[in-house]
């Protein structure tokens, strides 16, 4: 306590610093607004609301106190961790909730059990303590782990639509009489067997999805969109081939870069409609199978978790683009390894020449001391630096106390 | 900061390419995998079209007496067919079994009892089905083929097909007798 006052009457805030640290509490209304409307999903409204606050609050503490000011303006700057911190968290038991439902969903179209209470706990432990072992290792590591490279991770985790499309590069299209059992692509004309009536415009079709997303404006007028619900909706149809058709059963069907049929914006939301109509072509990958009347049919296959329909033209498109994507990846690839080894090595100006020292391979923080405190946090990433430059001012104190000549001090 | 920024590129970079490294190595395993299962969804037409053999030969056996060699023919096709285990043996047994059943049918033509007699469309309409249906994953295998062929050529895929032993593997070629017409005659 008697540091925190110390720390407290210490503090030396001039009207000029108070004037920067409410407009740098508008850059960290950014992280509020983010935070809040991201990982917690609250509606911010207004949606400017930490914008204004933010400063007003450090400007109404100036007219008391400038000390206050000051110490308002770190409690703002902290409690952007803290609130990312337990957003992260709550996100995470969010999202672990609602795969926890979509395996038990998955397991019982499949007739299987759905997964014991005691996994499900064990799993929710597991990451709680994965989460506890990241905070161990430090706030430099933490940050890096938590807000890069599990993001980059989860970038990379697999879904619907990646394998839909990941599949179509793998699996030949079969003919719909000739198709064999299990995992199979095929391709065809849409044909109705019983229509149903879109959202929009009140259109028949075979199906369609509909999507409701909020709209976000930020300072220059860009919109920014985020979902916030989607509906799928689509009664079984056929697929037709030049040797013949075989039914469809929709269920978990997922429609994938379809043309845009119906869009408007109204009250900060964007609703849009994609259709699927009769005749169109469509490419399917999911599962041939037998229903009871020992009918084929095509449906959801369980083990690779996949079942999409996406229209041909969308699928051209996305086989001729992606070699362009896949060189340019590799280019970036390149300049970033390029960028991040010219970072590691030391360079140096010495008689107008450009001397290259070796590339510095030590990790960083290895002598990193505990985080108890912000400010421990800041000398860690301090120490990183220094300790290279005492290190070799040491060494060369060491190299001339072991050159210099003992020599006896007279008598 | 930049030191820390670089280790997290080069990190991220790694993770990138072991992403990349996978699922390279999973589409070649894939890719190879396909080939086997559609070969081996070609045999099972192919037995399909073997077990229909004994149902043909007990409609058209009593009509057709006097072509008895052409039934027994038959049956040993399918017998050495159902005993064959080599992949190339079976598709030679298969395509002699493709042409004798042609034959029967030709003959049958002149054997009008056996012409009207339902089983035997039935029958006919059957085999011609599972032929098309032969001919359709034969396309299907090839098209498995030359995908696995590509993609063990691409880059940076032939890298990884190096290390893994994966080698091109061979179409489903037409016979010459399958490819020999005659002409129409009248």
């Amino acid at each position: 306590m008697s540091e925190f006052s110390e720390f407290y009457n210490n503090l030396n805030v001039d009207k000029g610093l108070i004037i920067m640290l409410m407009i740098m509490s508008v850059f960290v209304a950014i992280f509020h607004t983010v935070i809040i409307s991201g990982l917690y999903e609250i509606n911010l409204k207004p949606k400017w609301l930490f914008f204004v606050s933010n400063p007003l609050l450090i400007g109404l503490c100036s007219l008391y106190d400038t000390k206050l000011a000051a110490l308002v303006a770190i409690i703002l700057f902290l409690s952007v961790f803290v609130l990312g911190i337990f957003g992260m968290i709550f996100s995470a038991i969010r999202s672990g909730y609602q795969s926890s439902k979509d395996e038990d969903a998955r397991r019982k179209r499949m007739g299987t059990t759905p997964l014991p209470i005691w996994k499900k706990i064990l799993f929710t432990l597991s990451g709680l303590l994965f989460f506890g072992f990241v905070l161990t290792l430090g706030v430099p590591y933490f940050i890096i782990i938590v807000f890069i490279i599990l993001p980059f991770l989860t970038s990379l985790k697999p879904n619907n639509k990646k394998r839909f499309y990941k599949l179509q590069r793998t699996l030949p299209t079969s003919n719909i009489r000739s198709v064999a059992m299990g995992l199979a692509e095929i391709s065809g004309k849409s044909k109705t067997i019983e229509p149903v009536i879109s959202r929009i415009g009140k259109k028949e079709c075979i199906g369609f999805l509909y999507t409701i997303e909020n709209v976000t404006t930020d300072n220059d007028g860009k919109d920014s969109y985020s979902l916030e619900s989607s509906e799928t909706i689509c009664k079984p149809f056929y697929v037709q081939d030049n040797s013949g058709q075989i039914a469809v059963a929709t269920e978990g069907i997922e429609f994938i870069d379809f043309e845009i049929d119906e869009q408007y914006q109204s009250s900060m939301k964007r609703y849009t409609q994609y259709l699927l109509k009769e005749n169109l072509e469509v490419l399917l990958i999911g599962k041939a199978g037998l229903k009871e009347n020992n009918e084929p049919v095509f449906q959801k296959e369980e083990i690779k978790d996949v079942f999409g329909i996406s229209p041909i033209a969308s699928v051209e498109n996305y086989n001729t683009l992606r070699p362009i994507l896949q060189s340019a990846g590799y280019f970036v690839y390149f300049w970033v390894i390029l960028i991040a080894l010219i970072f590691l090595t030391p360079i140096s100006l010495k008689n107008n020449t450009l001397v290259f020292g070796k590339i510095n391979l030590d990790l960083p923080f290895q002598n990193s001391k505990p985080v108890k405190s912000v400010t421990d946090f800041y000398d860690n990433i301090y120490d990183s630096y220094e300790n290279k430059e005492s290190e070799h001012i040491e060494n060369t104190y060491q190299q001339e106390a072991d050159s210099a000549e003992v020599t006896q001090a007279p008598e | 900061m930049i030191q820390i920024f670089a280790y997290v590129i080069l990190g991220l970079v790694v993770l990138g390419l072991l992403n990349v490294v996978v699922s390279t190595y999973n589409r070649l395993v894939m890719l190879r995998n396909n080939v086997d299962k559609s070969f081996v969804n070609i045999d099972v037409l192919l037995k399909q079209r073997a077990d229909e053999i004994p149902n043909l030969i007990k409609v058209v056996k009593e009509s057709m007496k006097f072509e008895e060699s052409m039934l027994t023919k038959l049956t040993e096709l399918r017998t050495n067919f159902l005993n064959s285990n080599s992949p190339e043996e079976k598709i030679e047994l298969s395509n002699q079994m493709q042409n004798q059943l042609k034959s029967i049918f030709a003959v049958a033509e002149n054997y009008p009892d056996i012409k009207t007699n339902q089983n035997f469309q039935l029958l006919q309409n059957r085999v011609s089905q599972i032929e098309d249906a032969i001919a359709d994953r034969r396309e299907f295998y090839n098209e498995s083929v030359t995908m696995y062929n590509i993609g063990i050529a691409e880059f940076p895929n032939f890298i990884l097909a190096k290390l893994m032993l994966y080698g091109r593997k061979q179409l489903l070629q037409i016979s010459e007798q399958e490819k020999k017409y005659d002409g129409i005659a009248f």
